[in-house]
């Protein structure tokens, strides 16, 4: 049963987007919580802060995101998507770049959007796409009926197609490629260095917010008291996305476990998030879905003999926990917790894990769920 | 293609000398813990695990010019304490140990505060200027000491060798030279930043997966270097049966 509704949400909003008008620094809370007054911030910190980051993001480049020895999977346009979608769940990896032969550039990503769109076509029994076309459906195939799907779309929370790829060179400031993925609302931008003539693409990097943060708090973590929005407890900040009050009809994203795996794909679709918690019916957090563990299905050709509508979340989490691969694993814990009074350095300092891209804020104790700030969050807060 | 083995280059820096250390040693005991106590998350089955505990590595500190008492004061424990550095000869210098990151520090020389104007060094609002030091966890390459950025001459003989015919494609190839066989490739993925760095010689080659010819879909890598990272990129292409 889906714990919430979105059918009047502004098309085109993600909901997790910072809500200035419906999230404010609430000193009552419920549960019985501590009744302490929380710390409201003061512009001047405020803006003392932000300036300081935005002078470190401006004058450091995209070349310090990249790895000593990194190392990037690719694939070519002309692949099945069906082995695309084999290749991305053995090698653990979520997103990667489209490389097209006859163009000698790079044209695009594949990403787990477009798994979870493709499955939620192959369920849609007026599509004209079957099981056996999956063995020969190319990636540039399906890209194409994308652009045209998306074209007829009536903003349904549908992102704007996009034809040509996304990237960022090796020069550019930290903080045009931090700003490029959120304008976006991508995950990762690739870093593409130009021969002088532009004929030879060199694909350097998959930057992403993760990555960006994880200069930032390098940066600045011996000198937190330059940057006094750090110590904020998250709560008195307008940041994340926070499970709206009784008589609050905001929308957000839960869901039980015996829900439907095909209500959970509408659900992160049309709701543009990307994770959604899973919590029991006291609302406690038990588990989250992402968009990545889509590529879960790939073992066993799971996705070949499931319905959508038949296979729960739980029995699709329990997929994605027999595999070997430790995406997304941090530490061996699928998600990272917080508490609404962690100061701000303690939730960046979480979300600089590697495949750790958004926090569950919970009750303590009781891990009742009270909202989720992720990477994107942070960043729109701090850039503004 | 001729000798494939790169000469030896000698590493020349400037900024203070970073080794990486045989075993983690403890750090400096650092004052940015979290506010709430730890034992908020014993209750829960699924708590936080926290980090795991940080290396240090040892920095060398040094200050040439002049002087009889020098001591240094940073970020690394918010300026609480002056190490007094120790002399040989015309240096004073000091060893640290400290976690990765970058701190502010300035030297106190007799009694008065100095910065070393050959290093980095940044002013703050009140005009108080201190030197910057960025410690990393691995020795960042020296583009100046790598030998082979410099192009090769052209070698002595003639460009006259004639492009392979059909019967030289029906012979064993040339055997591949054994340095070429260490790849970064087939490694583990990774998010870590440290994937172990690349030889030199397998750069610019293409692999291909071993047991291509039964399969669909061929594996493709290439390592390149761009400035002083490596980047191996692998690309999946389908075969045309």
């Amino acid at each position: 049963m889906i714990n919430s509704t979105f059918g009047s949400q502004t098309p085109g909003r993600s909901n997790m987007d910072v809500d200035h008008d419906d999230i404010m620094p609430a000193v009552s809370l419920s549960h019985g919580a501590s009744q302490e007054a929380i710390p409201r911030i003061s512009s001047a910190d405020l803006e003392v802060s932000r300036h300081h980051i935005s002078v470190f993001l401006s004058t450091h480049t995209a070349y310090e995101l990249l790895p000593d020895s990194g190392k990037i999977i690719t694939l070519d346009i002309n692949l099945p998507v069906k082995q695309a979608f084999h290749i991305l769940h053995e090698q653990g990896i979520s997103v990667a770049p489209l490389w097209d032969f006859c163009k000698g550039q790079f044209v695009g990503v594949l990403s787990a959007l477009d798994f979870i769109l493709i499955l939620r076509e192959l369920g849609n029994h007026g599509s004209n796409m079957t099981e056996e076309q999956l063995e020969t459906h190319t990636i540039a195939a399906w890209k194409e009926g994308k652009l045209h799907l998306t074209r007829t779309m009536d903003g349904d929370g549908g992102s704007f197609p996009r034809q040509h790829l996304i990237h960022a060179g090796p020069y550019d400031c930290m903080k045009d490629v931090a700003l490029k993925i959120l304008q976006n609302k991508v995950a990762t931008v690739p870093i593409i260095h130009y021969s002088q003539d532009g004929s030879f693409p060199q694909l350097l990097h998959l930057a992403s917010l993760s990555g960006i943060l994880k200069c930032i708090y390098r940066y600045f973590r011996h000198s937190l008291s330059s940057l006094p929005i750090l110590e904020q407890p998250i709560c008195s900040i307008p940041l994340g996305t926070w499970v709206p009050k009784i008589g609050e009809s905001r929308p957000f994203a839960m869901l039980r476990p015996n829900a439907s795996l095909s209500a959970a794909l509408t659900l992160l679709v049309q709701a543009e998030v990307s994770s959604i918690p899973i919590v029991d019916d006291n609302g406690s957090l038990l588990d989250i879905y992402s968009r990545s563990d889509i590529t879960s299905l790939a073992k066993d050709k799971a996705y070949a003999q499931i319905h959508l509508d038949e296979m729960t979340i739980h029995q699709a989490l329990r997929l994605g926990q027999n595999a070997n691969s430790s995406y997304g694993f941090f530490n061996g814990q699928r998600f990272q917790m917080c508490l609404r009074s962690d100061p701000l350095h303690e939730v960046m300092k979480r979300l600089t894990n590697p495949g750790v891209r958004r926090l569950v804020i919970v009750e303590a104790g009781s891990n009742r769920v009270e909202g989720v700030i992720s990477l994107s969050d942070v960043f729109n807060f701090l850039l503004r | 293609m001729g000798n494939n083995t790169p000469p030896q280059s000698p590493r020349r820096s400037r900024s203070p000398v970073l080794f990486a250390p045989q075993v983690p040693l403890a750090p400096l005991p650092r004052d940015d813990g979290p506010p709430f106590s730890n034992s908020i998350w014993q209750n829960e089955s699924q708590g936080v695990v926290d980090h795991p505990p940080e290396r240090g590595i040892p920095t060398m500190i040094t200050w040439s010019y002049g002087g009889s008492n020098v001591a240094v004061e940073g970020s690394w424990d918010n300026w609480k304490s002056k190490k007094f550095l120790q002399r040989s000869g015309k240096d004073h210098s000091i060893l640290l140990v400290l976690p990765s990151g970058i701190f502010h520090y300035r030297f106190i020389v007799d009694g008065e505060w100095r910065y070393i104007p050959d290093l980095p060094f940044e002013a703050d609002e009140i005009g108080r200027v201190c030197n910057l030091l960025d410690v990393h966890d691995h020795v960042p390459e020296n583009l100046e000491s790598v030998a082979e950025f410099e192009a090769p001459p052209s070698p002595g003989y003639s460009y006259s060798q004639v492009l392979p015919a059909e019967e030289d494609f029906s012979k064993e190839p040339v055997p591949v030279p054994a340095q070429l066989h260490l790849t970064v490739l087939g490694m583990e993925n990774s998010d870590e930043a440290s994937s172990s760095k690349p030889r030199h010689v397998v750069l610019n080659h293409v692999f291909m997966e071993k047991g291509w010819a039964s399969q669909s879909v061929v594996a493709l890598g290439l390592t390149h270097r761009f400035e002083s990272k490596y980047v191996t990129v692998v690309l999946y292409k389908p075969l045309k049966s």
